[in-house]
């Protein structure tokens, strides 16, 4: 033997068997007279702990009364994996997706609808705040219940503000009001490149909500039959934005986009306070508080095209029984459990996000990592809230829309001409959609 | 032919693990994926039968034609490239210095990077600012471009990386540089052939059937073309849909619009797009390959 | 002019691996830096003060454990290597030696399985695993590598083709069966080739991350690269440093057994004979 083949056995052989018989096992123990309850959940890493401890609790309390035994199961690619495991016939008891999923799942029969089963196994839905109940809802239908829900408001650098000669006390309500700002807090070096920005509504700045700025504008977007960008109000939205490149100038726009990092990556421009404000939910405070702690900021909700009307996105993530789910009424149970105000609104608190229900418990507020949550919380309350809108098809949709944001921001087309161009795409999508559904309803 | 067995049963008999398996695992996914390109099938329902209609909405859909052009355009950039900077490097490991190991295991290296790190990491290599390699280019006074949020530039920047990850063919080519018989070399050296000329004459031939083999798992590679882009791009297709390709619009198609009729179609489109390439590439090669000994 | 050659190679070595290294240098540059210095814009190449935290969250955590997944992933790699070496080697002697009818069409079939775009079978060969009950279990993952793989299998039909036949004949006239030619003639002489495949197979595995997603159920059964998503967060505060811990980690095994075995790789793959 060689001194090369002794090595590699000692370096890595070795190891290599020592581990396959020494190593760790994956233990995995159930109690065998309990009906064990799969629930897959996104969460992963931090983020889980605290279901986790729900879960644990639950096994420990109502389950061990009921006979129940809920088994937390992390998946990465949630939506992914449950849509194979649900076409495959082999669903999870439970599964903890996002909102936008809902009417694309629901439309293929693929999700139990709740709302009979929610009364006979008294989960108490009134308490809820009719925003997220609506976000759950489909074709009339309750499809899903709320987990942790989130508005997006305007965080804003109060330093930066007062820098710029603006009071800090008083954000921008108006879109109007909202451009001077950005004008005011966007900065340039001698050679006319951007080192500050106000805010941009770039998609490879922040990569999530591309395609809700007309809604800022007033916009209807989906009528239940078409998703219309081609009224006044969307094209207000679109014309907003290609109006502030041009004024801020786009080379340097597109310049300080590509360089100054991504708002959800590793270099936060937002943290590092070169872009002024941003378009984030209630989690950015714990970003804040472990990365930028003496940063001086404050929330906002974000501005509308008037002051009168409080345009407000409202998302979040929801649990739902899969059609073919094994025991759902187990999973009611479990449900009715997590619907619990205490249980709900820890999970939410931890998770730095808003509470579902109309009156939150004080010691929400008192113990929440995110001090301007009352802001967030007010938001939920405006009568124009609104989600991610109701189509079945809204994720091939969506994809257009981030083609037409990209081709505003950069100018590809005129505003007008890309908005009526995307029209074109999104009501060829849209149809195609609705003739596959009616070629369903006339299958044998 | 007393050389080889001649019957049918041995045969079968023989390469049954392959021929099971085939029939186990592939067959019947692969039928029913034909079948199900001319269906409707949105994953969660039964499919619905629709004729060929999914392929004539391919033959209208710009999209499809979209991808199709960035997975040609990635192939002619990329392929050419690769083998180019993959010969010169596997040239150049195979000289006769100390340490060639450790080279070699630094080009090899990052091909078993976990492909989220090699996104971080090329996210910052290429950032405008203070990105390395823009760094590098204002050295010697070029304007930087944007790479990754350039229309333009962003597919050229996805086929660095790709050099980057050239690892796997460098050591094919290195083992097809060792196959050559020196003798050639010293038969050219005494005719007074430069270096050059050796390289041209002797290396080139002697590695011409290797190069064929890379081009072709290249061609296949460049079809398949799915993660990095996904994770080095927030809009998951970059600006203006520059670095979206064949096999990602496949994947969106299949499982975030749930069209998988649509995606099985496009999936034997591909498959036949493949087999045509591979097709055209053995008869382009035919005549500038040499195989020793025929 | 001997030396000066010498040294231009020495010079261009040096640049070209250094280019090839520098990003992998600045990963593990993330992997000691604290969290706070990670999230620094502009970011700054070299850890102010370099510290393992990161390391040993990634062995402690408990959302990663380093050493499960590792011998998750080791032992698929196992099981699955042995039976992708015997079964393929076993083929592709088949398509080697053996000259039947129809060979030519299976083994064209064969390589053309290798264009196969795999998510569209992906919900298919789900619903296969399923009713077999494997969904949840590692079997998914190594029983199918038991049926050989269509580019081992070309690897290997174009080495054993370039064993001279005559061995086989002489072996035969001694009464060496078939299977005794293969076993005892073939095989041995054919470990190069046969690392080569070992070496591409269990790097495959290794980085694999579709399969151990779709069909593992628990957390406990995850493999490196299935753990390592994990590490990404939903919500955009994904510890990078971990993450690059964890993918350093993961990379320098390779590393180890590239540098000390990659003579024998190089030779292997030399006389696998691919020139056809």
């Amino acid at each position: 033997m060689n001194l090369r083949a002794a090595l590699l056995l000692t370096l890595l052989g070795l190891p290599a068997v020592l581990l396959l018989a020494f190593g760790p096992r994956g233990a995995h123990d159930v109690p065998a007279d309990r009906v064990v309850l799969r629930y897959w959940e996104k969460w992963t890493g931090v983020e889980s702990v605290p279901m986790e401890r729900i879960v644990e609790r639950f096994n420990r309390t109502v389950g061990a009364d009921e006979g129940i035994w809920v088994e937390y199961i992390a998946v990465s690619n949630v939506e992914k994996r449950t849509l194979i495991a649900t076409a495959g016939g082999d669903p999870p008891d439970i599964a903890g997706l996002f909102d936008k999923i809902i009417p694309q799942f629901a439309d293929q029969g693929a999700l139990l609808p709740l709302d009979q089963l929610a009364v006979e196994h008294e989960i108490d839905l009134a308490g809820l705040r009719p925003i997220w109940l609506e976000i759950c809802r489909y074709d009339g239908r309750l499809y899903a219940l709320p987990s942790t829900p989130y508005t997006i408001g305007l965080y804003y650098n109060r330093r930066l503000f007062r820098e710029a000669g603006l009071d800090p006390d008083q954000p921008p309500r108006t879109i109007a009001a909202f451009d001077e700002c950005v004008r005011r807090l966007t900065r340039r070096d001698d050679g006319g490149a951007i080192t500050q920005l106000g805010f941009t509504t770039s998609p490879g700045m922040l990569g999530w909500w591309h395609w809700v700025w007309p809604m800022f504008f007033d916009a209807q977007l989906w009528d239940g039959q078409r998703y219309r960008l081609d009224t006044p109000r969307a094209r207000a939205a679109y014309d907003w934005i290609a109006a502030r490149r041009d004024e801020l100038g786009r080379p340097q726009l597109l310049r300080f986009e590509a360089t100054a990092g991504a708002i959800e990556g590793m270099q936060n421009p937002f943290l590092a306070e070169r872009l002024a404000m941003v378009f984030q939910g209630p989690w950015m405070s714990n970003w804040i508080a472990s990365y930028a702690p003496e940063l001086d900021y404050g929330v906002a909700p974000f501005p509308s095209v008037t002051a009168e009307r409080r345009n407000v996105f409202a998302s979040s993530d929801v649990f739902v029984i899969p059609r073919g789910a094994r025991h759902p009424r187990e999973a009611l149970r479990f449900l009715r459990y997590l619907m619990r105000q205490d249980v709900l609104e820890e999970l939410c608190r931890l998770q730095c996000k808003v509470s579902p229900f109309r009156e939150p418990r004080p010691d929400f507020f008192a113990g929440h990592p995110n001090p301007d949550i009352a802001v967030f919380e007010q938001m939920a309350d405006s009568p124009h809230a609104f989600g991610y809108p109701a189509m079945p098809m809204f994720a091939e949709v969506n994809t257009e829309l981030l083609h037409l944001l990209e081709n505003v921001i950069r100018g590809t087309l005129p505003p007008g001409q890309a908005v009526t161009a995307s029209q074109q795409h999104v009501d060829a999508i849209v149809q195609r959609y609705q003739d596959m559904a009616r070629r369903r309803e006339a299958a044998p | 032919m007393s050389r080889t067995r001649g019957s049918l049963l041995t045969g079968l008999l023989w390469t049954a693990p392959w021929w099971l398996g085939f029939l186990l695992w592939l067959a019947l996914p692969l039928g029913l994926s034909l079948y199900i390109s001319f269906c409707d099938y949105p994953l969660l329902r039964p499919p619905v039968f629709v004729g060929a209609k999914n392929y004539t909405d391919l033959a209208a859909d710009p999209l499809f034609a979209r991808v199709i052009a960035n997975t040609f355009l990635y192939a002619l950039l990329a392929i050419p490239l690769g083998t180019v900077v993959a010969v010169l490097l596997a040239i150049l490991l195979n000289q006769p210095v100390r340490g060639q190991s450790i080279y070699r295991a630094c080009i090899f290296v990052p091909t078993i990077v976990p492909l989220v790190a090699v996104a971080v990491v090329w996210m910052w290599l290429l950032n405008p600012e203070f990105g390395l390699v823009n760094s590098a280019l204002a050295l010697v006074g070029l304007p930087g471009p944007l790479w990754l949020e350039s229309p333009r530039w962003a597919m050229l920047a996805l086929v660095f990386v790709s050099l980057w990850l050239v690892g796997s063919p460098v050591v094919i080519y290195l083992a097809g540089l060792q196959d050559i018989p020196l003798t050639l070399y010293e038969a050219a050296r005494i005719d007074g052939a430069s270096p050059l000329r050796q390289f041209w004459h002797v290396t080139l031939p002697g590695l011409s059937p290797v190069i064929l083999f890379n081009v072709i798992i290249g061609v296949i590679a460049s079809w398949q073309v799915f993660a990095l882009p996904y994770v080095m791009w927030r809009t998951q297709r970059g600006p203006g849909n520059s670095v979206y390709f064949y096999t990602m619009y496949l994947y969106d198609n299949a499982f975030q619009f749930l069209k998988m009729g649509y995606a099985s179609a496009m999936a034997w489109v591909q498959f036949l797009i493949i087999l045509a390439l591979t097709g055209l590439v053995f008869r382009l090669s035919r005549r500038h390959v040499h195989y020793r000994g025929s | 002019m001997r030396t000066r050659t010498a040294l231009l190679t020495h010079v261009l070595l040096v640049a070209v691996a250094a280019a090839f290294v520098l990003p992998l240098v600045w990963m593990v540059c993330v992997s000691l830096k604290p969290p706070g210095e990670v999230l620094a814009n502009p970011p700054r190449f070299l850890p102010r003060q370099p510290e393992v935290d990161a390391y040993r969250e990634v062995f402690r955590s408990e959302h990663f454990d380093f050493l499960l997944y590792a011998r998750n992933t080791l032992l698929i790699a196992v099981l699955s290597l042995v039976g992708m070496l015997l079964s393929s080697a076993i083929a592709a002697y088949g398509f080697a030696r053996m000259n039947f009818p129809g060979r030519r069409l299976l083994f064209g079939i064969c390589l053309a399985t290798m264009m196969i775009p795999f998510p569209v079978i992906m919900v298919p060969t789900y619903m296969i695993f399923k009713e077999l009950g494997w969904i949840g279990t590692f079997l998914p993952l190594w029983v199918p590598a038991w049926f050989g793989s269509a580019f081992n299998i070309f690897l290997l039909r174009q080495f054993f083709r370039g064993i001279p036949i005559e061995l086989e004949e002489a072996a035969r006239i001694d009464g060496c069966s078939q299977w005794g030619c293969f076993w005892r003639i073939i095989l041995p002489l054919s470990k190069p080739a046969l690392a080569v495949v070992a070496l591409f197979h269990t790097l495959a595995v290794w980085n694999d991350l579709v399969g151990p997603l779709i069909y593992l159920a628990h957390q406990e059964q995850f493999t490196l690269a299935l753990g390592l998503q994990f590490l990404q967060s939903k919500s955009g505060d994904t510890p990078w440093n971990q993450l690059m811990a964890a993918a350093t980690l993961i990379v320098l095994p390779v590393i180890v057994l590239f540098l000390l075995a990659q003579r024998t790789f190089i030779r292997g793959i030399a006389t696998t004979g691919i020139k056809g």
